[in-house]
């Protein structure tokens, strides 16, 4: 008998102690998937055989007594913007509806290495472009604890899967809170790492510049255990590093020192959510934190920042795709008739609505005035955090001003939708990592809480994030 | 600002077919984002620089050497062309 909600050390040791065989987990994890995916359509595919196989290698390792990696016969989910070699990936849309991946994104061979099982591809936003899901070419993924509700986005798809247990961990991307915002949605953990910590090799790009892969789980130590499995340098990635933090919070709650921002508490922040983001931060004061109240006054200047760079490298980035080497290629009567007939059929209306802010903030006559503006403010606001963390450890607020909203209620105004990202884009400007932890519920609806550290120091996050997960519960 | 003749010379620039109902939304949609955009006008950056990802950390460098992909990968990448003579990818006629 396999129990519900296992973690990865439990898995490890079942599969040590022989409770349970990697094939009969991978096959329990499958069933849960037939289960729970006529309610939650999380997957975009499952992936029976590769999994299935995987876990039979898992199994011959454990028989030869070989040394068994943690993560050797866990069942993951994939965000479908990362390649795994021979599976279809989509992004969610339909110009890639028929693309295989011709090879492995280096977080996957990495997860393969350690004999991780593939179950399956995650739905997602378009091309990792939104805030709940809602803009798959393909389905509409509900959250686990609401079906009428969203999961989240753009990794709403990797989140609802952890948190409907239909996979042990997953992979999302996180460009402006893809990963924070959804962990927050449905109660999982979620870690956006530092920018360059994890290679993007494989990850279909965003907006290359604030892309970062990281790991949705259930609890903050299956995060850094995947965290770890996928974290380096790369040659393939010239951005991947394996820089250590220069300054580490590498100390308890007990010694440190958390500031909390005062424009992450202010109007449109809903009173439930400010309510149980206040009671975690006096959990962690009675815990021994020292907690200052700080400013970083850039603020509210960063989603309009933000929305600005993510467009313009977005148009860039998704030139690509034209109908000539992979992809959706419509008939025409001259190479510009491909170009435009493919782009047009085969992109979304989000999709298309951000390559025309960003052509148009990247245009001649209006560079200066968008997109090099843009790129000052981002300097300020980068420099906003640099002067906290000279002074504080950690920097604690919400991850989302509310709750999971309702299918349907911002889909169609793309600038309500924007602003579900304010309190997470700022983290995604300045590069620094943060981790989403759900530290209570606004009615049957998880609240995330986002803990923001040092560039590259994830290990500190895990270290404090542990801890509150503990006097928490 | 974003006129329906702007929002034409966009699409045209990022070789996007767009309906006439599309265009009309892209066009409102555009201004009602860009109103909010204008936000970013009540900052002085006069004296700020842009950001620059290389200047927060170092070059990282390598050799120059060329790296190939191995025969099975390069077959995976050509098996996804969507027209194709022999082994080569088919376009149409640039000129």
């Amino acid at each position: 008998m396999i129990s519900k909600q296992l973690t990865i050390s439990q898995i490890h040791q079942g599969l040590l102690n022989k409770d349970f065989s990697a094939k009969e987990l991978a096959e329990h994890y499958l069933d849960r998937i037939q289960e729970e995916e006529s309610k939650i359509a999380a997957f975009l595919l499952v992936s029976k055989d590769l999994a299935l196989k995987q876990a039979e290698e898992a199994d011959k390792k454990i028989a030869s007594g070989e040394d068994l990696p943690l993560l050797s016969g866990v069942p993951c989910g994939i965000k479908d913007a990362i390649l795994a070699e021979g599976l279809l990936c989509t992004a969610g849309s339909l110009i890639l509806e028929n693309y295989k991946a011709p090879y492995d994104a280096t977080c996957v061979a990495k997860l393969r290495s350690q004999g991780a099982v593939i179950l399956g591809k995650t739905n997602l936003d378009e091309f990792a472009m939104g805030s709940s899901t809602e803009h798959s070419a393909f389905k509409v993924t509900k959250n686990p604890h609401d079906l009428e509700r969203v999961p989240g986005g753009t990794s709403g798809g990797s989140a609802a899967a952890v948190a409907a247990d239909e996979c042990v961990f997953s992979l999302g991307s996180d460009t402006g809170g893809s990963i924070r915002q959804p962990a927050s949605f449905c109660g999982a953990v979620g870690l956006k790492p530092t920018y360059g910590a994890v290679s993007r090799y494989g990850l279909i790009a965003h907006a290359s510049s604030l892309d970062q892969i990281g790991p949705l789980a259930k609890t903050v130590n299956d995060c850094e255990i995947v965290f770890k499995a996928i974290k380096g340098r790369d040659l393939k990635d010239s951005t991947s590093t394996d820089c250590e933090a220069t300054q580490t919070a590498n100390r308890g709650l007990n010694n440190a020192i958390i500031g909390i921002p005062k424009e992450y508490f202010g109007e449109g922040l809903e009173k439930e959510t400010r309510d149980i983001i206040k009671r975690a931060i006096k959990k962690a004061e009675k815990a021994g934190a020292k907690i200052e109240e700080i400013s970083l006054p850039h603020s509210e200047y960063a989603l309009a920042c933000y929305y600005l760079i993510v467009t313009s490298e977005a148009s860039a980035n998704l030139a690509r795709f034209d109908g000539i080497r992979y992809g959706l290629s419509e008939q025409g009567n001259d190479l510009f008739d491909v170009y435009f007939k493919s782009r047009g059929n085969g992109f979304g209306a989000e999709v298309k609505r951000r390559i025309m802010l960003g052509t148009f903030a990247l245009s001649s006559g209006y560079y200066d005035a968008y997109y090099l503006k843009a790129q000052k403010v981002r300097t300020l606001v980068r420099q906003d955090f640099n002067e906290a963390f000279k002074n504080v450890d950690f920097v604690f607020t919400p991850v989302s001003p509310f709750p999971a909203f309702k299918i349907g209620e911002k889909v169609d105004d793309p600038l309500k939708m924007y602003l579900s990202d304010v309190l997470t884009v700022p983290i995604s400007l300045a590069g620094v990592p943060a981790l989403s932890l759900p530290v209570g519920k606004d009615g049957r609806l998880p609240v995330g809480m986002q803990i923001i550290g040092r560039h590259f120091d994830e290990n500190g996050i895990f270290q404090i994030a542990k801890e509150i997960e503990e006097i928490i519960l | 600002m974003i006129d329906e003749a702007l929002v034409k010379h966009i699409a045209h620039l990022a070789r996007l077919d767009l309906s006439s109902s599309e265009q009309a939304k892209i066009q409102k949609d555009l201004s009602s984002i860009l109103d909010y955009i204008a936000k970013l006008n009540e900052i002085d950056v006069k004296e700020t620089k842009p950001f620059r990802s290389a200047a927060l950390l170092h070059n990282i460098m390598r050799a120059d050497e060329a790296v190939s992909e191995s025969p099975q990968t390069n077959q995976k990448i050509k098996d996804q062309f969507p027209h194709q003579e022999e082994s080569f990818l088919k376009v149409k006629t640039i000129l």
